[in-house]
């Protein structure tokens, strides 16, 4: 029979049982993936907001080609817009994010407790809360200081299904994302100046979402240095008892 | 009395396996990474493992480089649970000698 006492002079049992839960921890938290598509996220901002106006500029100077090309590259975006959010961005992020973590491997969280599918329900209400609100801001109903604040009725709904509908379990730290935003919302009804005006307003809704959103997975991805140097000192291999020996890497 | 599985008992294998036991999969770099192991060691221990049917391979090519994909199979998990529970009984046992 082996010698149990082997192991408890070379496995301390309650390092080795953190291993598990530090690479859980580890993997959970790889974050950068999520200011990749912030960065998909305002690539399309920018395009849907600045193109439209070059276009109008290109035409009303008479630089027709300018603003038809202006046009046609809107249409491409637009093409590519909704071939990434219908699941292109699968073939893109994934590849980006595991050259982000190269040389820490790939790893893979299993099914977690996210619980079913909310379906496609929060994403039709952010759709229709957007034009909706961009409505009411055009006729007048709707000062612009309340752009971001009553923009929480439809953006916190698809934090939600964004972060919890899938079935797998996200970082904790992202849902850091929605309450900043909510917090946000909270300090612009209490008064705080923070709103832009004139030609910058779509910025009250935009910098907070992509804002938070970085901050919210920076602190995942920190979160995930201080997991892998858990992990390691969990997983501190034995320097002698193996048949190639404990080397390190 | 239950014999301690000898290659769950291997400190680098049980360790392998525990890291495995929290992640739906890893690839050898990341396994490589997060135990500190030279490429060698793990190929050794990962072989046994493998050998035994605790833990299974995936090889596949990312563009010219080869991947290795590990995921803890059902028997290797089972393996990993007899292990501690026989660690638990002999230690019993020795706590029941000692008195």
């Amino acid at each position: 029979m082996s010698n149990p006492s082997d192991n408890d002079s070379v496995l301390d049992r309650q390092r080795l049982k953190a291993i598990p839960v530090w690479a859980r921890r580890y993997a959970q938290n790889r974050t950068l993936g999520v200011i990749v598509q912030l960065g998909a996220f305002v690539v399309a901002w920018l395009g849907f907001a600045g193109l439209p106006f070059l276009a109008n500029v290109a035409f009303a100077r008479g630089v027709w080609v300018g603003g038809v090309g202006a046009l046609v590259v809107l249409l491409g975006l637009m093409v590519g817009w909704l071939w990434f959010w219908l699941g292109g961005w699968r073939r893109v992020v994934p590849p980006v994010t595991g050259r982000l973590y190269g040389r820490e491997g790939a790893v893979s969280v299993g099914l977690g407790t996210g619980g079913p599918s909310v379906g496609w329900g929060p994403a039709v209400v952010l759709g229709v809360g957007v034009v909706g609100e961009a409505i009411l801001l055009a006729v007048g109903v709707l000062p612009i200081w309340l752009m971001q604040p009553v923009s929480t009725i439809y953006v916190i709904p698809f934090f939600a299904w964004l972060l919890l509908g899938g079935q797998r379990p996200v970082s904790p730290f992202l849902l850091l994302w929605p309450v900043l935003y909510a917090a946000h919302a909270g300090l612009v009804i209490a008064g705080v100046p923070m709103q832009f005006g004139g030609p910058l307003a779509v910025l009250n809704i935009g910098l907070p979402i992509v804002g938070y959103g970085i901050i919210a997975a920076l602190a995942g991805h920190v979160y995930s240095r201080y997991a892998l140097r858990r992990l390691q000192a969990a997983a501190e291999a034995p320097k002698e008892g193996s048949p190639n020996g404990g080397g390190r890497r | 009395m239950n014999d301690l599985d000898p290659v769950v008992h291997e400190p680098v294998r049980l360790r392998v396996l525990m890291l495995l036991s929290g992640v739906e999969s890893g690839d050898f770099d990341f396994i490589a990474t997060a135990l500190r192991l030279t490429d060698g060691n793990l190929s050794w221990h990962a072989g046994k493992l493998e050998g035994a049917g605790y833990v299974e391979v995936r090889k596949s090519f990312q563009g010219r480089k080869p991947h290795t994909e590990y995921s803890l199979t059902e028997a290797g998990r089972r393996a990993l649970e007899g292990y501690w529970e026989a660690l638990d009984g002999i230690r019993a046992l020795a706590g029941q000698d000692g008195r």
